[in-house]
């Protein structure tokens, strides 16, 4: 049996046995020359593997509730995937939501009400905003901001989700007091602004 | 009555949800740990996931999506070095990523570009398309399914342990060559 054949295979029964199998534990075993045939094996291995059984206790407290709890909002909201991927986005680039705004509020031209901006930013990530309403133009200087184009953007947000998954929005779970405390304070869930009250803001993102 | 069959449609939901992500996070993570950085790769399972099970994906079978999140794993990762190339702020930690065998204790991958990174399913698919209805069965239960050679040819009309050995090596080979031509971990 070839050094590859059998990190292959305690990886195997590691994975198996409900171990950590942490792929590059074994990648560092290997002798360099033979990693690239040994990573794609082990790739190959986890694409086929069977999914692990649920865990409350690991569940508990995991990145992975984060996922399940942002996939509720957005099956649930009506802005499609944003609430799961608009924070992921933002994280792979290093910016706090704030930065993130100011950008969006200088690319839009429209600086001096980045309160504003924050306020309908914070809507999309929760997905309380409909999609339809925002312009092309946010999405697009949103899209440079966090690497994305405008069509992905809207197609995110746009995305049905899978209603055997999710609750239905009328049952959806209560959102932290936090998040409520701060949809009370935001212009954007207080119902549109009447045409005289509404700015360029108001335009850019509900205006469609 | 109607609050209590809410509160009771909410909690199955979210079980449901809930096995979904931890049946898959744990590979999805490990996957990308073949291919990223390892700053990147819990953002990047989570955005995998996230795109695999609110997306286009319908729900039909588990093999279905099993496939479809892979998809989408591979897209994430693709997605992760192309933003990268546009915008070169590698690593927000500080350090390189790139062609180190060892960080501390940690052994970081050296994929480092979109082509590596999707590399090894592609190289996998093509090798595997080049065999045989059986032979690929003897690849699937020896090779990935590490079962032992006697117990696939119980599995297996006419085939022979020697069979199963000497398919398997050929299959290993031809991965080397394929890997050979394009590129390195």
């Amino acid at each position: 049996m070839s050094d590859v054949e059998r990190l292959l295979s305690e990886y195997i029964a590691e994975h198996r046995a409900g171990g950590e199998a942490d792929p590059l534990a074994y990648l560092a075993r290997a002798d360099p020359r033979e990693r690239s045939e040994l990573a794609t094996l082990l790739d190959g291995y986890l694409v086929r593997a069977e999914r692990a059984p649920f865990d409350e206790h690991a569940f508990r407290g995991s990145p992975a509730e984060r996922t399940v709890d942002e996939l509720q909002r957005s099956l649930a909201g009506r802005s499609g995937l944003w609430p799961a991927v608009l924070p992921g986005l933002r994280s792979r680039i290093g910016l706090k939501r704030s930065e993130l705004v100011a950008r969006l509020a200088d690319g839009l031209g429209v600086g001096d009400r980045q309160e504003k901006v924050a306020a309908y930013y914070h809507a999309m990530e929760q997905g309380t905003l409909d999609p339809a309403g925002i312009s092309n133009r946010v999405l697009e200087v949103l899209g440079q901001i966090v690497g994305e184009t405008a069509d992905s953007l809207r197609k995110l947000g746009s995305s049905p989700g899978n209603p055997e998954l999710g609750p239905a929005p009328e049952v959806m779970f209560a959102r932290t007091a936090q998040q409520i405390a701060d949809e009370q304070l935001s212009p954007v869930t207080s119902g549109p602004p009447t045409e005289e009250e509404q700015d360029e803001v108001d335009l850019l993102f509900r205006g469609g | 009555m109607r609050k209590a069959r809410a509160a009771g449609a909410q909690a199955a939901g979210r079980q449901a949800l809930a096995a979904l992500v931890l049946g898959h996070v744990g590979n999805v993570r490990r996957r990308m740990a073949l291919r990223l950085p390892s700053y990147a790769v819990e953002d990047a399972a989570h955005d995998a996931l996230a795109r695999a099970i609110g997306s286009a994906f319908d729900g039909t079978s588990v093999g279905q999506f099993r496939s479809w999140l892979s998809t989408i794993t591979n897209r994430t990762i693709a997605d992760f070095y192309r933003y990268r190339e546009r915008h070169p702020d590698p690593d927000p930690l500080g350090g390189g990523c790139e062609g180190e065998d060892e960080r501390g204790s940690r052994f970081e991958p050296a994929v480092g570009s979109e082509d590596g990174a999707v590399e090894m399913q592609v190289v996998i698919d093509e090798v595997m398309g080049e065999l045989n209805e059986d032979h690929r069965r003897v690849i699937e239960l020896h090779v990935f399914g590490a079962l032992p050679a006697k117990d696939v040819c119980s599995q297996m009309d006419g085939m022979s342990p020697d069979n199963v050995a000497q398919i398997a090596s050929r299959f290993r080979t031809r991965l080397r060559e394929e890997l050979g031509q394009g590129g390195s971990l």
